[in-house]
Order: structure tokens, then sequence, then C-alpha cells
């Protein structure tokens, strides 16, 4: 019979517990290996400030005897540098807190010890960590201590001493070391250690870009793979790669004509589409500049809004003022269902896009509260984002998938470059294979003047009305599907005649 | 203190003199039944699993004997112990300790002595 599931304490920093699989098991001995500038000395410092806020929570409510069981972090450094210049450092990020310095965080300089060698290191750090009743010891860095180590796997004995003395006292450890990870030899420190983290940062044009990995991590289920970090005055926030969150079963329910339909708040499209968007699917809204893509989309929202359901608008082209200047003019509600809280709108310039930064915003919104429908108005740019990387197809078929498991009816709009034209072009994008429906807006010439349509290319398990349709935008209104008797037709083709015209 | 990893027997050994007694170390049972014959020491922690003799064994042997009826004996272990199969101890204790549950073990153990 297995053993009791390991205590996995969270440590707080933003992202890092999902990417850690909930936290890091207590008496661990973890690494935070890395090149310079990549924020190791930081995040150990970020660590001590959250390990230490949560706990305390933890403990208060269980204990009578607060001061007694608040849990203790000690940031130990190799570096000469003065205590005074450590804390002007990291008392300019907002997770320090003054008030828990000294009496729950300790940062204590080992240059007194390490003058009688490795050995008074590992007693002093033990013994200090003993008498503090800390939970947390953080030891800035290893290869400060390289000097001070005889012959060859010093540091990797070291460490053995150090976190066989440590975890038996229910002591976590984590440790920096300067290193590149790639050219370590397999007889490294890396192979005493319970984890290991990979911190990154490399060029990618003119962005700098920061990733991390989880090498390894005993006792618990990490997420694999690189996932992007940045650094803020809030310290480091990690961003899980929505690939590595994909459940690996599609758990979600399927679209079918038996489903619940949503309904658009456009009667003539939804009796195109069998009675609205089936609930959960995904759908493409593809089309040229201009043709109202945006507009059906508030539509989509406000129609849901309106019978309580709550909906995310997330954009990349347009602020949240233009966006309800476009609504007043067509007479939809928008600015009335964002001030009641049904709609919210999630507006991100897309420069310097990170994908799963933009998801993380995303995903907090979705998980804090009951969203029904979203769109994401200019997808392309996400998809864009993630070229460089060569994970489009992976990315945008995690973020479908991501929407479904959470029961979420998504429209998608896609830029098609053409501006008149009765070609459509998916073929390079994931999204023909990924999307369950897909509309397309167009605009077509017909005696010196444009017209607007809109054609149902697909409906997954599901009939439609595969008629190409003519509508207009109108004041107080919005979008208008015009009735076939009202339309022009060849419209596909390029070639517009009225109905009337030649029968 | 017996344990056979002996960076941890001296982890032992150390809070144990932090508290005011003296501290014997032997790293198997085998070993700790020769140093309690010479010392006959109040207390005796020890780990369980052990090469040569493991701390089961050396409980056993300890309450073989008559004049060693006094010593107290706490196992303590990473795994769960099986108190069924081997005669009781006065004490036990997980591996990682509870360092504040080990102190107040040795003070509750010796007291009196």
């Amino acid at each position: 019979m297995p053993l009791a599931k390991m205590k996995v304490i969270p440590t707080n920093i933003p992202g890092l517990d999902t990417l850690l699989g909930g936290g890091i098991p207590v008496g661990s001995l973890l690494i935070v290996v890395g090149s310079p500038g990549t924020g190791k000395t930081l995040l150990l410092q970020q660590l001590c400030f959250s390990w230490t806020q949560e706990q305390a929570i933890e403990n208060t409510e269980a204990s009578s005897d607060e001061t007694a069981k608040k849990p203790k972090a000690i940031f130990f450094s190799t570096l000469s540098e003065p205590h005074d210049k450590l804390i002007q450092h990291v008392g300019q990020f907002e997770f320090f807190d003054e008030t828990r310095l000294n009496e729950q965080v300790k940062l204590l300089s080992l240059t007194k010890a390490m003058e009688q060698g490795l050995g008074e290191v590992a007693d002093e750090i033990v013994r200090t960590a003993r008498h503090e009743r800390a939970t947390l010891v953080t030891l800035d860095s290893l290869g400060g201590l390289e000097d001070l180590t005889e012959g060859r796997g010093g540091l990797r004995r070291f460490l053995y001493q150090l976190s066989s003395q440590l975890s038996t006292l229910s002591i976590t450890t984590i440790v920096t070391l300067e290193r590149n990870i790639d050219t370590m030899n397999s007889e490294n420190e890396l192979t005493v250690a319970d984890g290991v983290i990979h911190l990154t940062n490399y060029r990618q044009g003119v962005q700098r870009v920061r990733q991390a990995e989880i090498r390894k991590l005993r006792g618990v289920n990490m997420l694999d793979g690189l996932h992007t970090y940045q650094i803020t005055n809030a310290g480091l926030t990690f961003y899980p790669r929505l690939e590595s969150l994909s459940e690996t079963s599609l758990n979600f329910k399927g679209a079918g004509k038996n489903d619940q339909r949503l309904s658009l708040g456009l009667p003539e499209l939804e009796q195109m589409l069998g009675g609205g968007l089936p609930t959960t699917s995904s759908t493409v809204v593809a089309g040229s500049p201009g043709t109202g893509k945006t507009l059906f989309n508030l539509h989509y929202l406000v129609a849901g809004a309106e019978k309580g359901e709550q909906g995310l608008y997330v954009g990349f082209y347009e602020s949240v003022t233009q966006l309800k200047d476009k609504a007043q003019r067509c007479g939809i509600k928008l600015e009335d269902m964002v001030e009641s809280g049904l709609i919210d709108i999630l507006t991100i310039t897309p420069v310097e896009l990170e994908p799963d930064q933009v998801m993380s915003q995303i995903r907090s919104k979705v998980e804090a509260g009951n969203i029904k429908r979203v769109v994401l108005d200019g997808v392309i740019e996400l998809e864009m984002a993630c070229r460089w990387q060569q994970r489009s197809y992976n990315f945008i078929a995690a973020l479908v998938n991501y929407f479904k498991t959470k029961e979420i009816t998504t429209c998608y709009t896609y830029e098609v470059a053409k501006r008149v034209s009765a070609e459509l072009d998916l073929g390079e994008t994931p999204f023909t294979t990924l999307a369950e429906n897909l509309l397309l807006f167009r605009q077509v010439e017909y005696q010196n003047k444009l017209y607007r349509v809109i054609a149902i290319l697909k409906m997954r398990d599901s009939a439609y009305d595969s008629s190409i349709r003519e509508f207009s935008i109108e004041d107080d209104r919005g979008i208008k599907v015009l009735a076939p008797t009202e339309s022009v037709r060849g419209v596909l083709t390029g070639i517009a005649r009225k109905l009337d015209e030649d029968e | 203190m017996v344990e056979d990893e002996l960076s941890l027997l001296d982890l032992l050994a150390t809070i144990i003199e932090e508290q005011g007694h003296t501290a014997l170390r032997a790293s198997n049972g085998q070993q700790a039944l020769a140093l309690i014959e010479q010392e006959q020491p109040r207390l005796v922690i020890s780990d369980v699993m052990m090469p040569v003799m493991d701390g089961y064994r050396l409980l056993e042997n300890i309450r073989l004997r008559d004049e060693w009826q006094n010593i107290k004996v706490v196992l303590i272990s990473a795994a769960p112990i099986n108190k069924e199969r081997h005669p009781p101890a006065d004490a036990y204790a997980s591996k990682p300790y509870d360092l504040e549950g080990i102190e107040a073990l040795v003070e509750n153990l010796t007291a009196g002595q």
C-alpha cells in the first residue's frame, strides 16, 4: 500500500504552484539553476515572503498561539554584500513586508562561517534553522561556496549533508546555482536535488524572453516543458504553457442537434443556424475588415447577458470606449451589461504578445466568474504570437479545448486579408480543423457598390441553411440579415444580380 | 543515538546535547548493544532501518536483559512501524522529525531519572 501523500506547501508565487503541481513537498531540496540575470536571487527572496504569508494565515486559524506558530524563512547569502544594501534591493518589490522582516523572514550572511570551511557553513545553516524553527531555508548561492570545496563532488557532498539534516527536520531547502544546465556533466550537484527549477533568458528578435522549466520534482505531478515568466515590481510571475494544462482526453459535451442553442440577438441568422449556436461549441467568424465581425460578437454577448448569462469580450484592436460607442450607435446595450457586471471586457494591445500571459488574464476572469460566452476578437494575434515557437496548432487546440471543458460557447474572429473576394483561405491556420462552426462575413461588389454578405460554411453535426445572405448594418438595430427576396445572388462568384433581374 | 546516516546521527546527537544530555553515538544495533553494555545509558533513540542490526532487533535485545529494563527506548522511522510484531518501545517517532516533539519526548523520558 502506498504511503500517505507527501505534504506540499504552496509557494503563493503567481503561476509557480501550477508548474510545481501544487507546491513544494515539505523537506525537499530544490536547486534553482540559471545564468546571471535570470532572477534566481529574487525568486528566493520572494519565496521567503510568500511562504511565510500563507502559512501564517493557515496557522492562525488552527492555533491560538499565533506568534509561536508563525512560519519562518531564512535567506542565507554567501556574497559579501552589505546587509543594508540587500534589504534596500529587496525592499523595492511589492512582496516585501517590513513587518515580517526579522520576525519571520531573516536575511543572513554566511561569510563568517565561510572563513571556517564548508562543514561550518552547513552546521551554521542547520543550527540557525533549528533554533529559529524555520520551515524554509534558502541559500544564495551555491557557487559562492565553490572555493571552499576540496576535490570533485565537494558541493554535492555539502548539499547532501545539508538536505538530509534539514529534510529530517521538515525544513524545505532551496538553493541557487549559476550554471549552464545543458553543459553540466552527469555527476553534478543536481543529482542530489529533489527538484530543479531551470531559469533561462534569451533574445528573440528585439525581445528578451524569460522561460522556466521544472526539470524534476520528486513526489508531485509537475508540468513538463517550458513556461514563460516575467519579472516586474511584483517579483516573478509564471505563466503556465496553455498546452501543458490541457486534459489528455476530450471530456467536454459535444455539439449536436439535440443540444441547447444560444441566441445571437439576430433572429434571421439564428434560423439559418438551426436555432442558434450550439452550447459549448466553437465558432470562427471569418471575414475581411469592416464587414461587421466585432458587431456580430457584441450582439452575441448582449443576447446572452439579456438572459443573465455572463460573457467575456477579449479584443486586440478597439478600446472599451470604442466598443461602447460602436454598440451604442447600433442600439446594442453593451454599456448597461458591462455596468451590471454581466459582460466583462478585456482589451490587450497587440504588441509583443505573450500568449500564455494573455491566457492567464483570460483564465483568471473565467475561473473567477460563471462565464458562459466568450468572444476572442482577433484571435490571429494570439496565433501569430505562437508562430516563432512553432506552437500555433497546439496552442489553438488547447485554447479551444479549455473553453469547451469550462462549458463556454466561444466565438473567434479571424481576419481574412482579401477585402472583396470569393476566396476564403484558412488552409495554413489551425482554425479550419478546430472550428466546429464557420461563418464567413465579406463584401461583394455589384454595380460599383459594396454589399455585405454572410454565409455559413460549416456547422458540425448540425443542419444549417447554406444560402448566402446579404446583411446590412443599421443605426439603432445593428446587423440585419435580409430575406432572400431582398438580397442579391451570385455573390460568391463575384457576379451579383438582383434576384428578380433576369427572372 | 543509533542511526546509520551519519549526518542524521550528528543532528540527533546535537539536539540531545543542547538539552543538557550526553549523547553516545552508534551507527547500527550491534554497535549500540556494545555501547549500552559499556555505558548503561538512560535512553536509547534508534532508527528502525539500519544495516547489521535494525532497530527492532536492538529493541528485542534490550528487552531480553533484566538489568536493562529501566532503559527507555524510542524507535524512529520514516515508514510505518509495525508495533504488533515486536516488544513495545517506550515511544515512537516518525521521520521527518517534529523537532519540538522530539525535544519534549526526551524531556519526558528522562525526567526524574
